[in-house]
């Protein structure tokens, strides 16, 4: 009961200071944390399918298309900028059901290659596209969503993560959790037990990347612009994994705690060292995976519960 | 009505018949010994009835519906369920939450549900253990998370692969003993088994398969005179 009021007095706490963020932060601050919660709902939503036993390599095509679809929407077709950000995810939901059952047949890293090359695949047919997407030189927009008060746009990010972090939670809380870990830890068994490991595959698969798709709308709309090499870059890829990593993965804690400390390290990074601080960003993240393989957060866990079991003994 | 029955099942793999023309006819509440040498296609037979896999040929019909097309998931929800010979526990989950997994997806039970019908499966079982994580359990512990997992599911029938092997005697009477209650409670049962001792002490009849085929059946002490299984799999003892 005691530990229920600290977690609701914690949790409200958080949330107050993140809501009334933009009213004493200043813009700088407030950027670097917009920056960070767009990573943090990558990272979540990266980590929700990987606990399927799945990697999937998948979220910086979904990012992309989710952009296009907002942006091009808005300018194309006069849609509101909002509303643009729900038809990505709703046009990202129909390509990721159809993907399915393409391939998640597919498992391993078959599955993570093949996702790898549908973001490549994706890229190039915008690039392609010149008529409605602007091809290879991208494509500007110019009534930007709240006419551009970055206060309301914080907020709608931080709506996006704490969403992204709720469903997380829900998933880890309930019967799907029992379900996607099975198959992760083996699929036969799992099939015997009476799971539809397809159905369960193909849920996870298209929430993710709806969530992917939202991240990428709201990004475009944030920043007014997307060209192909910026809605697809790696670094929507890679990043977010790498923060997962660090936090330590199967874990919605993980993610977050690891792109706050990674996210944080990066801004600081590039401020003492503008060049060539992705190298010192890329051997933390080597050394971290090295001595601390579950991550902070998983390390931070165990830690714990062997404490807590030594204080029963 | 056989609650299942099985006609010309047929499993190629490439030019190897595993499984050959089997007709199995397994009546309510009987317990159904399957014996036969190594290789002789037993827990192929068991993983084509399951829906690990698909069979070439033939039909296979559980309470009297045609179930040989459906995938696995829908075969353990109507309630056929399996052990696996070498135990394949869930790593992440505790004993308890192995077996829940059971009633959670093949019961379709609800979480509180489940946890309560896994413990009930535990005290059955006399699983005391149960909220340890798998890798602090000992292969006894694995084999009854095995039987619990597919117990948990509330199955109608149960096929368990080589649940005795690497169990001491004492191990394997209680273990006897827990089959004989399941039985009474209303499953069928279907075993596998190396040991004919197990064999002549619990099941009502048997079937003898030799490279895929059914070279016997009938109570253990007549199939066991039969010249030909003596040949195929007795002989050897002897």
């Amino acid at each position: 009961m005691k530990n229920r009021t600290g977690l609701i007095i914690a949790v409200v706490g958080v949330l107050s200071v993140m809501i009334s963020l933009p009213y004493y932060s200043g813009a700088y601050f407030l950027s670097v944390t917009m920056t960070i919660l767009l990573n943090m709902t990558l990272a979540v939503s990266w980590d929700m399918m990987l606990r399927t036993g799945q990697l999937s390599f998948g979220i910086a095509g979904f990012f992309g298309i989710g952009s296009y679809v907002s942006i091009v929407a808005v300018s194309n077709f006069g849609v509101n900028n909002v509303v643009s950000i729900f038809l990505a995810a709703a046009f990202v939901a129909v390509i990721a059901l159809a993907l399915a059952f393409a391939i998640l047949k597919l498992r391993g890293i078959y599955f993570a290659i093949t996702t790898l090359a549908l973001t490549m695949v994706f890229s190039v047919t915008i690039r392609n596209m010149p008529t409605l997407t602007g091809g290879s030189g991208g494509k500007v927009l110019y009534n930007t969503i709240f006419n551009g008060d970055t206060t309301k746009i914080y907020w709608l990010i931080l709506t996006m993560a704490l969403f992204t972090i709720l469903l997380s939670i829900v998933f880890e809380k309930t019967r799907v959790h029992y379900a996607i870990s099975s198959i992760r830890n083996d699929e036969v068994v799992a099939k015997s037990s009476g799971i539809n490991v397809f159905k369960y595959l193909t849920v996870l698969f298209v929430i993710t990347a709806m969530i992917q798709g939202v991240a990428g709308a709201i990004y475009t709309q944030q920043y007014g612009f997307a060209y192909p090499e910026t809605a697809f870059s790696l670094d929507f890829l890679m990043l977010p994994m790498a923060m997962a990593l660090v936090g330590g993965i199967y874990s919605t804690w993980g993610s977050v705690i690891g792109s706050v400390v990674l996210g944080l390290v990066a801004e600081y990074l590039r401020l003492v060292m503008p060049h060539g601080s992705k190298i010192i960003y890329g051997i933390i993240v080597i050394l971290i995976i090295l001595f601390l393989p579950k991550g902070i957060y998983g390390t931070l866990e165990s830690k714990l519960r062997t404490t807590r079991n030594g204080a029963r003994k | 009505m056989p609650i299942l029955e099985t006609k010309h099942l047929t499993k190629r793999f490439g030019g190897l018949v595993a499984v050959d023309d089997v007709n199995l006819k397994i009546e309510e509440r009987e317990i159904l010994g399957i014996i036969g040498p190594n290789g002789a296609g037993k827990t192929t037979l068991v993983s084509l009835i399951s829906g690990l896999i698909y069979p070439t040929q033939g039909e296979i019909a559980f309470n009297g519906k045609n179930v040989e097309k459906l995938p696995e998931f829908e075969r353990s929800r109507m309630g056929l369920a399996r052990t696996f010979q070498l135990v394949r526990p869930l790593q992440q989950f505790t004993g308890l939450e192995n077996i829940m997994v059971g009633a959670l997806f093949a019961a379709g039970e609800s979480l509180k549900k489940a946890r309560e019908s896994a413990n009930e499966v535990c005290d059955l079982l006399e699983f005391e253990r149960r909220n340890l994580h798998i890798d602090k359990l000992t292969v006894l512990d694995l084999k009854k998370i095995e039987i619990g997992r597919a117990l948990a599911s509330r199955p109608k029938i149960l096929f368990l692969d080589e649940v005795m092997a690497g169990l001491n005697s004492d191990e394997t009477w209680q273990m006897i003993s827990l089959i004989k209650k399941l039985r009474n409670s209303g499953i069928t049962i279907v075993i596998i088994e190396h040991i004919m001792g197990v064999i002549k002490e619990l099941t009502d009849r048997v079937v003898v398969l030799d490279s895929g085929k059914v070279i016997a059946e009938g109570v253990y002490t007549e199939v066991s005179k039969d010249p030909k299984v003596i040949s195929a799999y007795l002989g050897e003892e002897e």
